[in-house]
């Protein structure tokens, strides 16, 4: 083999600088930035810069220090990613592999094409056609590929990554890079071309084929984690109408007994005519008179939801407040009154578990301000709270099995065209809802 | 100087209360003016609206507190009023009278104290703010609570205030920065509304004042957003 096939063989360190950079720039456009203005693309710009000097500087390396300078560039992509967006490492990591990979068939296709029309001949003076060409190919390429991410995008905002994903992307494209570089370790090995435009189908093909192997698991992990959303989503307002409906029930339970009751003491009254007995039975009566008040809303989904957790308070030696309207919550379906307060509740009740005795303080109010119903629920918290968008951030851990209370109220409001607002101020967290009242039920938004 | 008074017929719970205020006036360097009464209709006979809040009994013998809130806020819509209570479900209609808040008897000083520190957001007199604009022969001089809405015509400023219409040179950016962002918002390009006086939303169109401003679609979100936390900021 002559020393010109060596030198098309090897394809030049910025065509994979460049397809990195669009690979990486792609997916950082996608997705949700850190920051934006200046200071971003600086630091951009910055990483860049490092991985064109860099790639250009280990130019065809291919002995011994292939791995660790390939470690380095896999590093320069991962950095610029995690600074660029909003991704957890996991994710960083996940998508830099897919960046990665993205890279490499960009390139690899596009240093083909040019040996395939141009190489053979002109090798020499053809530099304008080579970045017409390349501007053509990787054109074309990152359109599509900016077309698929965005559309990856549509029903979901960001995919939850897990070691168990990574692991399985990481596979995938370890081989991916492996098998489409063999031949240039040993130009007679099993899966090895000998000719230059063996050597670019193997490697492109394979990094095509690894290229579509990551989006099919992409859109494989995404539509399971969509029907788990979805699932938990109507579990949570499943289990809280169930909640509702147990407590209706012992709530009517106690009625029956409490007008029975209200009615014996009315005939022991009539009968017994001691002043002692009937001073007893009076003051019995002022007492069960009580419950004749209890957690009288105005919406009787609202009360029974209140009962069962006012009970739990009590209990729990948490200090509740209610000041609602319920009169107001009428134009809501039953279903999304138990889950909203079920879930609104819930929240509260055990963010002030968690608080010192005489600090446990949730309260409730509901009322009417002009053409719009405002809900507030809040709840005495020491500690501080992360938000996020303007929600707050899961406290437990696995972030897959929670936060999904704040989800299916933020959905619940959304089907009344509302507003939701989280926020904590001097150890107060609040969670504000506020809907537009008028007349129709939904409102578009 | 501020003006409290309570309304209480338990001679006991009274004396505990009064301790509660006097510590939080020592704790939080407030002077406090303390005025007792023992039953809703003492305080309501030659009621003069002089208070800045009024704690009180919601089970007492000749004037309930409820009624007597009734009765109040037809003099006063202002005061801030916290009632007290030994069952919350007695409270539960407090928003009948615009009361902010209650307490549960027997008053404890952490949870007191924290209703009180909800309650001061509330008292907290706000500075009038002014801005100056140029008019027609000369400047005048605009209670920023008073601008319903201000509307841009090509190089025209207009301010709907409640006192009328005032024109001005100029764009919707210099007032954008003049006007505090929790208390206006750009609904497009051509109007920044004052949230006070947001009345209805409907579909695209707010109700400022009695005239109907279109949101722009992108800006509905954020919209309902604002009007969300300025609710809670201000309203009692």
């Amino acid at each position: 083999m002559n020393s010109n096939t060596t030198a098309i063989l090897n394809t030049p360190g910025y065509y994979y600088a460049i397809a990195y950079i669009l690979s990486c720039l792609i997916i950082i456009f996608t997705n949700k930035r850190r920051r934006k203005g200046w200071r971003g693309i600086l630091i951009h710009a910055g990483i860049f810069t490092a991985l064109v000097f860099f790639m250009g500087l280990t130019d065809g390396i291919r002995k011994w220090l292939f791995i660790p300078s390939m470690c380095v560039i896999i590093g320069l992509i991962l950095a610029d990613l995690y600074i660029g967006c909003e991704f957890t490492v996991l994710q960083a990591c996940y998508y830099c592999v897919k960046a990665f990979i993205n890279g490499e068939f960009a390139a690899s296709l596009c240093w083909q094409i040019y040996y395939h029309f141009y190489g053979k001949a002109t090798y020499e003076n053809s530099s304008m056609w080579k970045w017409t060409e390349m501007l053509l190919v990787y054109g074309v390429i990152y359109i599509c590929l900016y077309l698929i991410e965005k559309s990856l995008h549509k029903d979901m905002e960001e995919l939850q990554i897990t070691g168990r994903e990574l692991l399985v992307v990481a596979v995938i494209s370890g081989a991916v890079f492996a098998v489409s570089n063999l031949s240039y370790l040993d130009r007679n090995g099993l899966f090895s071309g000998g000719m230059a435009s063996d050597i670019f189908i193997i490697r492109t093909l394979v990094d095509l084929s690894g290229l579509a192997v990551l989006y099919a698991y992409h859109i494989q992990v995404k539509e399971v984690q969509m029907r788990f959303e979805k699932d938990t989503l109507q579990n949570i307002m499943d289990m809280q109408y169930r909640n509702y409906k147990l407590s209706q029930e012992s709530i009517d339970l106690v009625n029956q007994k409490y007008h029975d009751l209200k009615h014996q003491i009315a005939i022991f009254k009539s009968e017994i005519s001691t002043e002692k007995t009937s001073e007893y039975l009076e003051q019995m009566e002022r007492e069960i008179k009580v419950f004749e008040a209890q957690n009288k809303t105005g919406n009787k989904v609202l009360d029974a939801v209140l009962m069962s957790k006012s009970v739990y308070c009590q209990k729990h030696g948490i200090e509740m407040k209610i000041m609602v309207d319920g009169g107001l919550l009428d134009f809501m379906d039953v279903v999304d009154v138990s889950a909203l307060f079920g879930n609104m509740l819930d929240n509260a009740i055990e963010s002030a578990e968690k608080q010192k005795e005489e600090k446990r303080l949730v309260g409730l109010y509901i009322s009417r301000e002009k053409q719009f119903l405002r809900i507030r629920t809040e709840n005495y918290c020491a500690e501080k709270i992360n938000f996020k968008n303007g929600m707050p951030i899961t406290t437990k851990k696995d972030k897959r099995f929670h936060g999904y209370g704040m989800k299916s109220m933020q959905k619940t409001v959304e089907k009344y065209g509302g507003s939701v607002v989280a926020s904590q101020r001097e150890y107060w967290f609040e969670l504000k809802i506020l809907i537009p009242l008028n007349g129709s039920k939904i409102n578009g938004i | 100087m501020i003006r409290i008074a309570t309304v209480e017929d338990n001679e006991h719970d009274r004396e505990i209360l009064k301790k509660c205020l006097l510590r939080y006036e020592k704790e939080n360097k407030y002077k406090f003016v303390i005025k007792e009464f023992q039953d809703g209709e003492d305080i309501i006979t030659n009621y003069t609206a002089e208070y800045d809040l009024i704690i009180m009994d919601i089970e007492m013998m000749f004037l309930n507190g409820m009624k007597t809130a009734e009765k109040i806020r037809q003099l006063d819509t202002d005061v801030v009023i916290i009632f007290i209570t030994n069952a919350p479900q007695y409270a539960i209609q407090g928003y009948k009278v615009n009361a902010l808040d209650y307490m549960l008897k027997p008053v404890a000083y952490f949870s007191f104290s924290e209703t009180m520190n909800r309650a001061f957001r509330k008292i907290k007199t706000k500075e009038k703010e002014y801005i100056t604009i140029a008019v027609k022969g000369g400047k005048r001089k605009l209670d920023v609570s008073h601008i319903c809405y201000v509307e841009v015509q090509d190089h025209l400023l207009i301010y709907h205030t409640t006192e009328g219409e005032f024109a001005t040179k100029g764009t919707i950016r210099d007032v954008d920065g003049q006007l505090d962002p929790g208390h206006f918002f750009r609904c497009n390009r051509c109007y920044l509304v004052n949230l006070e006086y947001v009345e209805k939303y409907q579909g695209s169109d707010i109700t400022v004042n009695g005239d109907i401003i279109q949101v722009s679609r992108s800006r509905r979100k954020p919209f309902l957003d604002v009007l969300n936390e300025y609710m809670n900021e201000v309203a009692k």
